[in-house]
């Protein structure tokens, strides 16, 4: 398999404080990537530093490219969508058509029509005047029309209620992902995205502490709600966690046998948010 | 109404970039000079007389048409030998009001997308921090002031038009009077070489600006002006010298390529011709500037590309 992202000993410093401490990464071609992690942890920093919008230490190629370099370059490839970076308030939906249409190669303006032509997004008004939800979609609809190979996310549905949400990751997954096409996306809703992950990458303080495949992930990891008389059994067989609620207690392990799992109680599939939050308090 | 005029029609990232910069500073580059070309129309049709006399002589009051009627062969001779030169001064309110668009154009150029945030938009498009810049630059140091030239050819034709109507009754001929002095292909020529002069040697101050405006928190005026002040100041009272102001000013009056002896009389305005405007670039300060303009300009695409929020 060939990688599109490889970091090498990135590293990420503003002043005295350490946003990316030598990070090591490998992204590979054809994969949704998830990038959890606290606020403040260094995910959007690492997103900024593959996107080439601010400088960093150590290696990292991009499809190619050394993004801070070759930003202009390399953006042929690759689309963003941030909550933070909006469309600008005063151009109207078909001038910022017109002029993804002029910068972008591979636009495919009927393609975008077409998405939009399934919303209620008026063609003549400017973006101050579209609903949160509106810019969105649009956003979505422009960068879905160009033939990129990367796509990233970084809280892309923050502040959209859940409709919206729900209809954003399908129409991502029905219209714009395919084996060719990698999708890195942060999220603090990680539940949602949780089923459309292949892959996911945890990081705390600036360091990556867990990077898997979503596969590796259900087999290496379990819960177990254990019968209450074997509890004290469970709490034997070193669990990561135990954590009781309202009258329940349950247990987090890694790499324990199932089927000796199965005899103490009901083993079910872990998490995200579950995993995140263990190895968050881990340590 | 631009709608249809405007396509930009496949990938032209250029002309995509120039078409943004339109849109964004529209209220620049066309309302500001339409608007002044529409008051001073307003303003000229109120003098002719429609509204009743308008004209103050000596505590009397005429219309245009018996001004016109009233004067003396004298008079009319030296109308007729300075009619472009009128015509020019008449296009003034419309180059300042468009020189006021050109400074704040330039100071919000790389602040208002910081601001707004629209910065990581613009920045995940494939174009160039320099491209961008550049296109900024292009639309502050010509766009602008080329459309405000359109409107100032309209301007002269209208009072030349106005000018015609104000002879009909008179024993004066608009021909003689107006039209056959006029060369508006020359006076028109001469206004698109003093823009490019203009813009060429205020070029060191619009880039000071845009430099002002990329590295801003909050007010690029304020970040523009103060070290200005602060180091005139500095000058003053260490060296008691001016260079600074000097400079500033020399560049910001564009070189003083104008050439206007504004006395108040006709015969001591004599703008410049278009030679005589592009021989200003023979002055070592005219390149001194652009100098300066060159490194102001470099510094402020290293900084954009840093800057990204």
């Amino acid at each position: 398999m060939s990688n599109i992202i490889t970091a090498h000993n990135l590293g990420k410093s503003y002043g005295s404080f350490q946003a990316l401490n030598n990070i090591n990464l490998n992204i590979q071609k054809g994969q949704i990537v998830g990038i959890i992690g606290a606020n403040g942890a260094g995910k959007t920093t690492l997103l900024n530093s593959i996107l080439g919008l601010c400088s960093y230490d150590g290696d990292l190629n991009v499809l190619g490219f050394d993004p801070y370099n070759q930003r202009d370059e390399m953006m042929k490839k690759i689309c963003f969508i941030s909550d933070v970076a909006t469309l600008p308030k005063w151009i109207r939906v078909c001038e910022a058509i017109d002029f993804v249409e002029g910068v972008h190669k591979s636009f495919d303006r009927q393609k975008a029509l077409g998405f939009l032509a399934g919303t209620n997004i008026p063609l003549d008004k400017k973006i101050r005047h579209l609903s949160k939800g509106m810019i969105v979609q649009l956003h979505l609809a422009l960068i879905m029309s160009i033939d990129a190979r990367i796509l990233v996310l970084d809280e892309p549905t923050l502040g959209l209620d859940i409709i919206y949400r729900k209809k954003f990751y399908r129409q991502l997954l029905e219209d714009f992902f395919d084996e060719d096409r990698t999708i890195l996306v942060t999220t603090h809703q990680v539940d949602e995205i949780e089923n459309i992950l292949s892959e996911v990458i945890f990081i705390r303080e600036g360091n990556i502490i867990l990077s898997a495949n979503m596969d590796d992930i259900v087999d290496q990891w379990m819960v177990l709600n254990p019968a209450t008389e074997n509890i004290d059994a469970a709490r034997m067989m070193a669990p990561v966690s135990e954590q009781t609620m309202l009258g329940r207690t349950s247990f987090i392990f890694k790499d324990q046998s199932r089927d000796r799992l199965a005899q103490l109680g009901e083993v079910s599939r872990v998490s995200l948010s579950d995993l995140f939050v263990t190895l968050m308090e881990g340590d | 109404m631009s709608a249809p005029l405007l396509r930009i029609n496949g990938y032209h990232p250029f002309k995509a970039l120039m078409f943004r910069e339109y849109w964004e500073n529209r209220r620049a580059v066309l309302t500001t000079p339409l608007v002044i070309t529409a008051l001073s129309m307003v303003v000229i049709i109120i003098s002719m007389g429609i509204f009743g006399r308008s004209i103050h002589i000596n505590g009397e009051t005429f219309t245009l048409q018996q001004v016109i009627a009233n004067m003396s062969m004298q008079d009319a001779q030296s109308l007729k030998d300075n009619v472009n030169h009128l015509l020019l001064a008449s296009s003034a309110p419309i180059m300042i009001g468009v020189w006021f668009s050109m400074i704040f154009t330039a100071l919000g150029s790389l602040y208002d997308e910081r601001k707004d945030n629209s910065i990581l938009f613009w920045k995940s498009m494939p174009v160039s921090d320099s491209q961008t810049i550049l296109s900024k630059l292009l639309t502050v140091t010509l766009v602008i002031p080329l459309v405000a030239i359109g409107f100032t050819f309209i301007f002269q034709i209208f009072l030349l038009i106005v000018g015609t109507f104000a002879t009909i009754g008179t024993d004066y001929s608009a021909w003689d009077l107006l039209w056959s002095s006029t060369n508006l292909p020359a006076m028109l020529l001469r206004e698109v070489v003093y823009v490019i002069m203009y813009s060429l040697w205020a070029l060191p101050v619009l880039a000071w600006l845009m430099l002002a405006s990329v590295v801003a928190k909050r007010s690029p005026l304020l970040l523009a002006g103060i070290p200005v002040v602060l180091f005139a100041l500095f000058e003053a009272l260490f060296f008691h010298t001016r260079y600074l102001i000097d400079f500033i000013g020399k560049h910001l009056s564009g070189g003083r390529i104008q050439g206007m002896g504004m006395g108040g009389d006709f015969n001591h305005f004599s703008p410049r011709g278009p030679l005589e405007i592009l021989q200003s670039a023979t002055q070592p300060a005219f390149w001194l500037g652009l100098a300066v303009a060159v490194i102001l300009l470099y510094i402020t695409v290293q900084l954009r590309k840093r800057s990204s929020l």
